[in-house]
C-alpha cells in the first residue's frame, strides 16, 4: 500500500478510529494487524518472508539472555538468516550474473539458472531494523523481550515499515512498550509533516523526476544535458525520500510515537561528513554503530582508518542495490570523506570555514554531492563509464539551451525545498528574523500559522501534481 | 488542521474566475471532468481516403507502424501503393482507433476490401489506455467538438469509487482548471523568458521534440514493454468498451474487419508465455469477433517471426519480412 492512494486514506482512517478506544495491549494487537494488512496488501506472500526474520530474531534474544554461554551462536543464526534472506531475494541474481560473466571471460560457459522473485519491498530496512536489536543484546545493551506481539509490533509498525527511518529497538521498542495517550499538538504537527511529505512527492519529486526520466532515456545525452538531468535527481531523490519519511513521521504521530527526523536539510552541509550526518540519518547512524565501529572506528593508524571508513561506504552501497554502480556510488562518498578529512586536518582547516567562505563551503559540497548521484542513478555500466568522460567541447548547437532550459525547470520545481534549506541555514546562522518568528509561533499563534500552511500546501498539491506518478525511489531496495 | 486541509483548495475556484473568468466547457469526453482547450478536428485524412480509394485500410499505433510497409504490400497485392492507407499514430490506444475508425474511415464513405486494426492482448478493450495526460492530446484531432458514445463508455469504465472521488475532488476545487493554467506557467517561464520571439520559441520546441524523438532514446526506453492487464475480463469489460462500436459501424457499413493481435518479443523461436487468464481472454475475444461477423489473426507462435526479425520492445525492425509474412498469412483478403 503507497501512502498517496485512497486505499491508504480509507485504511488509516479506519484504523485510526478504531486505535484510540482500544487499551494499550489492544492498541499494540490492533497495529500489528494493520502493518501485516499494510504489507501484504499486493503481495501477501510477503507477509510469511518477514514473520520468518521477526520469529528467529525474537527467539535469537530471549535465547541470548537464557544461554549466555552460546550468545554468539545465537547471533551468528539471526545474522545468517537476516542477511540470508537478504542475500537471496536481493543479492543471489547479482552474485550469479557476475560468476556467470568471470567464467565466460576465462571461457566457462555456463548458464545458472536465475531466480525469479519479486523483491519484498522494504526487506532492506525491516531486516536492518530486527538486526538492530539482536546485536544490543548480544552486546548487554538492552534485555532480550518476552511479548511476541510487542517485538513482532516493533518490526512491523507499518508507517515507516517500507522505505524507513530504520527506527532502533532502543527508542521504538520502547516506545511500543509503553502506554500512549491522545495529544492533539503531535497529531496537529503529524498533519504538517504528511502534507509537506505529500507535497515534496507528488509535486517536487514526481515533476523533476520527469525531467531526470527523459534525460536518462537518452541514448547519447550532451554534457550539459546530462548535469542538469543529475541535477534533476539529486532534488528528486531528496525530495522523494525526505518525503516519505515526513510522511511516516507524520503518521506515526497519529498513533502516538515519534520517528527519528532522518534528513537535516542535507544539501546545507559544510562538508562530505556533515552531509552524511544529515542525509538519510537513520541508516547513517545504523553503519556508523554496527558496521564502522565495530571495524576498529578510526583506530589502528591512518591506513587502517582509511579502509575502515571506505569498507563501510562501500558496503553502505552495496545496501542500496545489487548492481556495481551502487558499490562504485559507496566508494566515491568513502573516498570523498577520507580526502577531505585528511586535507582538512594538514591544512589545519576549522570544520566550518568563517563568515562568507562558508557559503563557498556549503556551494562546493553541493557540488560534489550532485555529482555523485551520476553514479547512483545511471545503473548500466557502459553508459557510465562514456558518461563521466563526456566533455562539454562535444556538445552540438543547441544543446546548452536544452541543458540549461532542463536546468531551470529542475531549480524552479525545486524551489520550495530550496526555500526550506535558507530557512534552515539561517537558523543555523542564528538570523535574528528566523529565530524571533520561530520563538513568536507557539500556542494558538502556531497552529494558525500551520493551518495556513497545510491549505496552502493541499491547495498546490492539488494543482501542481504531477500528471506522471512514480513510485518512491527506496521502495527499490 | 484537516479541515483547513479540505477548505482551503475551495479558494483555488476564485484564482480561476480571476485569471481565467468563465470556464471552459468539459470538451467532447466531460467524463473524464477535464475542462480546457481542445485543438480542433482535423478532416485531411478524410480527403486522403476518397482521393486514394485504397483497398485495404489500416488502423494502430507502433506495433503496425513498425510492422506493415504499405509501399511493399501495395507492390505485392496491385498495381500501386495507394491501394493500402494507414490510420496510424503511435502511442494511441482504442480510443484512437475508434475515432479515426468512425470520423475519418467511416466519414470518407469508402467501400474498401477489409479494414485492419492491429493491438496486444487486451488493449481492445482497454477502454482508459491512452486516453488520459499526453497521450490523450493526439485524441483532439480525431474528435468531434461531441463523442457521446465514447464518451459512454469511458463514463462506464471510471464508475469505480477511485474514479468517483477523483472527479468529485476535481469538480470542487477546479483543479484541472488550475493546474491548465498555473502548470504552464511554471514549465515555461524560463522558456518564454530566454526566447521572447516566437519564431526562436517554436525553433527551441522543435530542437527539443527531435532530440528526444523515438530515435534518440535508448532502446530499453523506446521498448514500450508495457506488459498485458492481467485483471482484464473479456466479458466484464466489452460492454464498456469501443470494441461493439466498431463491430456495429462495420456492419452496418458493410466493411469487413480484421483484428490482428500482434505477437510480444520472443525469446529466440519461443513465442513469451501466456497467463492462463490471457488465454481466456484472447480465446473470448476470438468467440466474440466470430459471431460478430469480424476476422481475427493472431500473430502467436508464427515460426516465421522469431525474435530476430524485432528491434527493441515488440516493435519489428524488418518490416518487409513482417509484410512479407502478413500478405501470405492473409492470402485470401489480399486476392
Amino acid at each position: 500500500m503507497i501512502f498517496h492512494s485512497l486505499d491508504f486514506a480509507a485504511f488509516f482512517l479506519v484504523v485510526v478510529s478504531i486505535y484510540w478506544r482500544l487499551p494499550h495491549r489492544g492498541q499494540n494487537l490492533l497495529l500489528l494487524g494493520a502493518s501485516y494488512v499494510f504489507y501484504g496488501w499486493v503481495h501477501p506472500w510477503f507477509v510469511l518472508i518477514m514473520l520468518a526474520s521477526t520469529t528467529v530474531d525474537y527467539w535469537a534474544g530471549q535465547r541470548m539472555e537464557d544461554d549466555p554461554a552460546r550468545t554468539r551462536a545465537y547471533l551468528a543464526a539471526s545474522l545468517a538468516v537476516n542477511l540470508g534472506m537478504l542475500g537471496v531475494f536481493k543479492y543471489f541474481n547479482f552474485f550469479i550474473e557476475n560468476v556467470r560473466d568471470v567464467l565466460g571471460a576465462l571461457g566457462l560457459t555456463v548458464a545458472p539458472p536465475l531466480l525469479e522473485l519479486a523483491l519484498p519491498a522494504g526487506i532492506s530496512f525491516y531486516t536492518f531494523q530486527a538486526l538492530s536489536y539482536t546485536v544490543d543484546v548480544y552486546k548487554g545493551e538492552m534485555a532480550a523481550r518476552r511479548n511476541p506481539i510487542d517485538f513482532a509490533l516493533f518490526v512491523a509498525f507499518f508507517p515507516h515499515l517500507v522505505a524507513g527511518p530504520i527506527m532502533r529497538a532502543k527508542n521504538l521498542l520502547v516506545q511500543v512498550e509503553q502506554p500512549r495517550a491522545w495529544n492533539a499538538t503531535l497529531a496537529r504537527s503529524g498533519v504538517v509533516l504528511v502534507m509537506w511529505g505529500l507535497f515534496k512527492k507528488l509535486v517536487i519529486a514526481d515533476n523533476v523526476g520527469v525531467i531526470a526520466n527523459r534525460v536518462f532515456s537518452q541514448q547519447d545525452p550532451a554534457f550539459e544535458v546530462l548535469w542538469a538531468g543529475v541535477f534533476a535527481f539529486g532534488m528528486q531523490i531528496y525530495a522523494d525520500f525526505s518525503a516519505y519519511s515526513d510522511i511516516a513521521r507524520g503518521v506515526a504521530r497519529w498513533f502516538g510515537f515519534e520517528l527519528v527526523v532522518n534528513f537535516n536539510h542535507p544539501y546545507i552541509a559544510h562538508s562530505p561528513t556533515d552531509f552524511w550526518r544529515r542525509w538519510h540519518i537513520s541508516l547513517s547512524t545504523w553503519f556508523r554503530d554496527y558496521v564502522y565501529l565495530p571495524l576498529g572506528g578510526n583506530r589502528g593508524g591512518a591506513v587502517v582508518a582509511a579502509c575502515t571508513l571506505i569498507t563501510t561506504f562501500l558496503v553502505s552501497g552495496f545496501w542500496h542495490g545489487a548492481s556495481w554502480n551502487y558499490v562504485i556510488w559507496g566508494f566515491y562518498h568513502g573516498l570523498l570523506v577520507w580526502s577531505t578529512r585528511t586535507l582538512g586536518q594538514a591544512l589545519r582547516l576549522p570544520e566550518r570555514w568563517p563568515g562568507p567562505l562558508a557559503l563557498v563551503q556549503v556551494a562546493l559540497t553541493w557540488l560534489a554531492m550532485m555529482a555523485g548521484w551520476l553514479f547512483f542513478r545511471e545503473t548500466s555500466a557502459d553508459f557510465l563509464g562514456h558518461f563521466v568522460r563526456l566533455s562539454p567541447a562535444t556538445t552540438m548547437q543547441g544543446e546548452a539551451a536544452i541543458g540549461l532550459h532542463f536546468f531551470m525547470l529542475a531549480a524552479t520545481w525545486s524551489l520550495p525545498l530550496f526555500l526550506h534549506d535558507l530557512w534552515a541555514l539561517a537558523r543555523e546562522r542564528q538570523v535574528s528574523l528566523v529565530t524571533w518568528t520561530e520563538i513568536q509561533m507557539t500556542g494558538l499563534r502556531l497552529a494558525g500559522v500551520q493551518a495556513a500552511g497545510v491549505g496552502v500546501l493541499a491547495s498546490l498539491t492539488l494543482v501542481l501534481r504531477s500528471t506522471t506518478s512514480l513510485d518512491f525511489i527506496y521502495f527499490a531496495f | 488542521m484537516v479541515a483547513a486541509a479540505f477548505l482551503t483548495p475551495l479558494s483555488i475556484r476564485a484564482f480561476n474566475r480571476a485569471v481565467v473568468g468563465t470556464p471552459p466547457g468539459l470538451g467532447y469526453l466531460p467524463a473524464l471532468e477535464k475542462s480546457g482547450h481542445y485543438r480542433p478536428f482535423d478532416p485531411i485524412q478524410i480527403e486522403k481516403l476518397r482521393h486514394g480509394r485504397p483497398l485495404w485500410v489500416f488502423i494502430g499505433d507502433s506495433m503496425l507502424g513498425t510492422r506493415i510497409d504499405p509501399v511493399y504490400l501495395g507492390e505485392l497485392s496491385a498495381t500501386h501503393d495507394e491501394l493500402v492507407s494507414f490510420l496510424y499514430n503511435p502511442a494511441t490506444g482504442p480510443a484512437w482507433w475508434y475515432l479515426s475508425f468512425k470520423n475519418h474511415f467511416v466519414a470518407s464513405g469508402i467501400a474498401p476490401r477489409a479494414v485492419f486494426v492491429f493491438f496486444r492482448d487486451t488493449n481492445l478493450t482497454d477502454t482508459l489506455f491512452r486516453v488520459e495526460s499526453l497521450y490523450g492530446n493526439v485524441l483532439d484531432e480525431v474528435a468531434h467538438a461531441e463523442e457521446p458514445e465514447l464518451n459512454a463508455v469511458i463514463a462506464a469504465r471510471t464508475r469505480g469509487i477511485r474514479s468517483r472521488v477523483h472527479t468529485a475532488a476535481v469538480r470542487a476545487y477546479g483543479t484541472d482548471l488550475a493546474s491548465g493554467w498555473l502548470e504552464p506557467g511554471i514549465r515555461r517561464w524560463f522558456v518564454n523568458w530566454r526566447f521572447p520571439d516566437p519564431g526562436a520559441r517554436y525553433r527551441f520546441d522543435q530542437s527539443l521534440g527531435e532530440r528526444f524523438d523515438l530515435a534518440n532514446l535508448r532502446s530499453d526506453v523506446a521498448a514500450d514493454l508495457a506488459g498485458p492487464n492481467e485483471a482484464a475480463d473479456f466479458a466484464r469489460d466489452l460492454p464498456s468498451s469501443v470494441l461493439p462500436l466498431m463491430i456495429d459501424l462495420a456492419t452496418q457499413r458493410g466493411v469487413q474487419l480484421c483484428f490482428v493481435r500482434v505477437q510480444r518479443r520472443p525469446r529466440g523461436t519461443v513465442p513469451p508465455p501466456q497467463s492462463p487468464n490471457l488465454l481466456r481472454y484472447v480465446g473470448d475475444l476470438e468467440s466474440y469477433l466470430a459471431a460478430s461477423g469480424a476476422l481475427y489473426h493472431d500473430d502467436w507462435g508464427d515460426p516465421e517471426m522469431p525474435e530476430s526479425i524485432y528491434a527493441d520492445g515488440d516493435h519489428i525492425r524488418n518490416r518487409r519480412h513482417y509484410t512479407d509474412v502478413f500478405r501470405r498469412r492473409l492470402d485470401p483478403l489480399f486476392r
